[in-house]
């Protein structure tokens, strides 16, 4: 296939920008104008001419692109399902305002080892885990949906290593414009114990072993979610203690390749028989919690929020869900009273706790493999 | 003593006490704010007393236009050549028309006039000002942006340039095209190619 020269000259060879028109501008206002557009119309424009693809190439453009917040069109949220057959599999693009769906987006991509876990998104990319069950070996894939580009990480350890399982996370760091994968190998050998770190860099395109690192704190075999908050990747981990196993959120800071530990809310009630962290608000900035309790008027969750990152004073009880559900974790806190749910039929909800009302989404699925996450589209992975 | 005062002496003595030094946004503020001449001139006629001083902006076609002071120093670049003393007959702006200076010294003198943008009144009126003041054919439009560019006129330029995304914005490329009249200079296997490229899932 040959390479199109527009990619890898600064301007055609072929022409010169049009008189007249907005590429006529200097250089400096058209990127000014074109960081104004949401990724779609970024994409549209690049077709329009042959001086189009090296603006939207450019890396000065491409720095004030990734550096912004994104338009209000680029924000989404991602609704990840299967058929209740386990055949199907749904990546479903929706509204972050009222959730409906938007558009089924297909992952160019096909799974080596039998489970594509999504590991998190940020800035246009999602990142997934080609993976098996027990998380004991994978493949890190980094994935654009808007431009469908897909981008396949080379495996850090030698094919002869072995590890109990991984835990891995994702993020973009705004302060170096980097996207980074961060992995805890937990070993083979007292895999709560032992554990080693990597981080990838999309821009360096390697792996960098954390020497003398290690996370505190170990996750279970099998897959482990986390929330990717205030530019920490964050878990609950188990924490082996003098009166057994308690939870604590481990978080693994990106930009600063370290670890911090956070303590649950102090007043949390503690017979939860399940617990869960996701996140919160419109905007989703906040950390929350999900415990759950069986008792005898039924099964209730409690939504807790930690209101300044960090803080541990500052948890707070945002609210309580008490509608009969599979004891799947609410998947998302829109604000201080909505939540995503999945009920025991599978039927994907939104709950609003003030009305007490539930708004059927119409989608159905199997409830254990509900995913939410917020994405935002932006043109990264554009330039390879 | 005030009597034998006529409208030149206050013109040079308020002029002599200008702040000589470059003032930064972030230095205190010395003197009278816009607004506050503007309040104070428009409760005094101004043949008996005028607190601020006029411009002359020459345009490309030798056009002359006299401003106030204080409109003209809307013009970042402008306000340095005042403050360099590069102003005493007048400025020359060899990179701008007379039309498109005579528009620009009309956005400036509303944006100056307004005497209080927070109050919700005010910020109407100029705002849709604005949305008719872009009202304009393409070309003005970009000679707008040109200009607001080199007088560096941030509030113009952030006008204008959100005018021309707000054109691009939802359009598909062949729309884009026809609204900005531009050629579509891709051979058939190039266009092939950057459609495949940019296949766009979100269709």
């Amino acid at each position: 296939m040959k390479k199109p020269k527009y990619n890898s000259y600064p301007t055609h060879p072929m022409s010169k920008p049009q008189k007249n028109t907005i590429f006529s501008l200097p250089q400096d206002i058209i990127f000014d104008i074109l960081s104004r557009l949401p990724t779609k119309s970024l994409i549209h424009f690049r077709s329009v001419c042959t001086s189009s693809p090296p603006l939207i190439s450019h890396p000065s453009f491409t720095t004030l692109h990734l550096s912004a917040t994104g338009t209000a069109d680029d924000h989404h949220i991602l609704i990840y399902y299967e058929s209740t057959d386990y055949i199907n599999h749904f990546y479903s693009l929706r509204s972050p305002l009222t959730f409906q769906e938007t558009l089924k987006l297909q992952v160019p991509y096909k799974t080596l080892h039998g489970y594509l876990r999504i590991v998190g998104s940020d800035k246009g990319l999602i990142c997934l885990f080609d993976t098996n069950y027990y998380s004991s070996l994978g493949t890190v894939i980094l994935w654009n949906p808007s431009i469908q580009k897909i981008k396949v990480v080379d495996d850090p350890h030698n094919v002869h290593d072995k590890f109990s399982h991984f835990v891995l996370g994702f993020g973009f760091v705004l302060r170096s414009l980097e996207f980074k994968v961060v992995e805890i190998a937990y070993d083979l050998d007292n895999f709560k114990v032992n554990n080693s770190v990597l981080v990838y860099s999309l821009s360096r395109n390697s792996w960098e072993k954390k020497e003398g690192m290690s996370a505190p704190y170990y996750l279970t075999r099998g897959w482990s979610s986390n929330v990717f908050v205030n530019g920490f990747v964050n878990w609950l981990a188990f924490k082996e203690g003098d009166w057994g196993v308690s939870r604590v959120i481990m978080a693994f800071d990106l930009d600063d390749e370290r670890f911090e530990v956070f303590d649950l809310p102090k007043d949390i009630v503690p017979n939860y028989d399940q617990i869960n962290i996701s996140s919160y608000g419109e905007e989703f900035l906040s950390l929350s919690l999900c415990a759950h309790y069986v008792g005898i008027n039924g099964e209730t969750w409690d939504v807790w929020v930690m209101g300044d990152y960090g803080l541990v004073d500052s948890w707070k009880k945002a609210f309580v869900v008490s509608q009969p559900m599979y004891s799947v974790p609410p998947l998302l806190m829109k604000n201080d009273h909505e939540v995503l749910i999945v009920l025991h039929d599978g039927k994907l909800m939104l709950f609003d706790a003030i009305k007490n009302e539930m708004q059927d989404l119409e989608t159905q699925g199997l409830p254990s493999t509900f995913r939410a996450i917020t994405y935002t589209a932006s043109l990264a992975l554009l330039n390879g | 003593m005030l009597k034998n005062l006529n409208s030149k002496h206050i013109q040079r003595f308020s002029y002599k006490y200008l702040p000589q030094f470059p003032i930064s946004p972030n230095s205190p503020k010395l003197g009278f704010s816009r607004s506050q001449i503007a309040n104070y001139r428009s409760n005094f006629p101004t043949t008996i007393m005028s607190s601020s001083k006029t411009i002359v902006l020459r345009s490309s076609d030798g056009e002359t236009f006299e401003v106030d002071e204080a409109v003209a120093v809307e013009s970042q670049t402008i306000k340095h050549m005042i403050e360099d003393g590069c102003a005493d007959t007048s400025i020359p702006l060899p990179n701008v028309t007379s039309k498109i200076l005579s528009k620009v010294i009309e956005y400036c003198k509303k944006h100056v006039e307004t005497p209080n943008a927070d109050e919700k009144v005010a910020e109407e009126d100029l705002k849709s000002f604005d949305a008719d003041f872009v009202k304009v054919d393409q070309s003005t439009l970009f000679d707008l942006i040109l200009a607001a560019n080199y007088l560096n006129i941030k509030s113009l330029l952030d006008l204008t340039c959100q005018t021309v995304a707000d054109m691009i914005k939802g359009k598909t490329p062949e729309e884009i095209r026809k609204t900005f009249n531009i050629k579509n200079d891709f051979t058939p296997e190039e266009e092939e190619e950057v459609r495949r490229e940019n296949a766009w899932a979100f269709e």
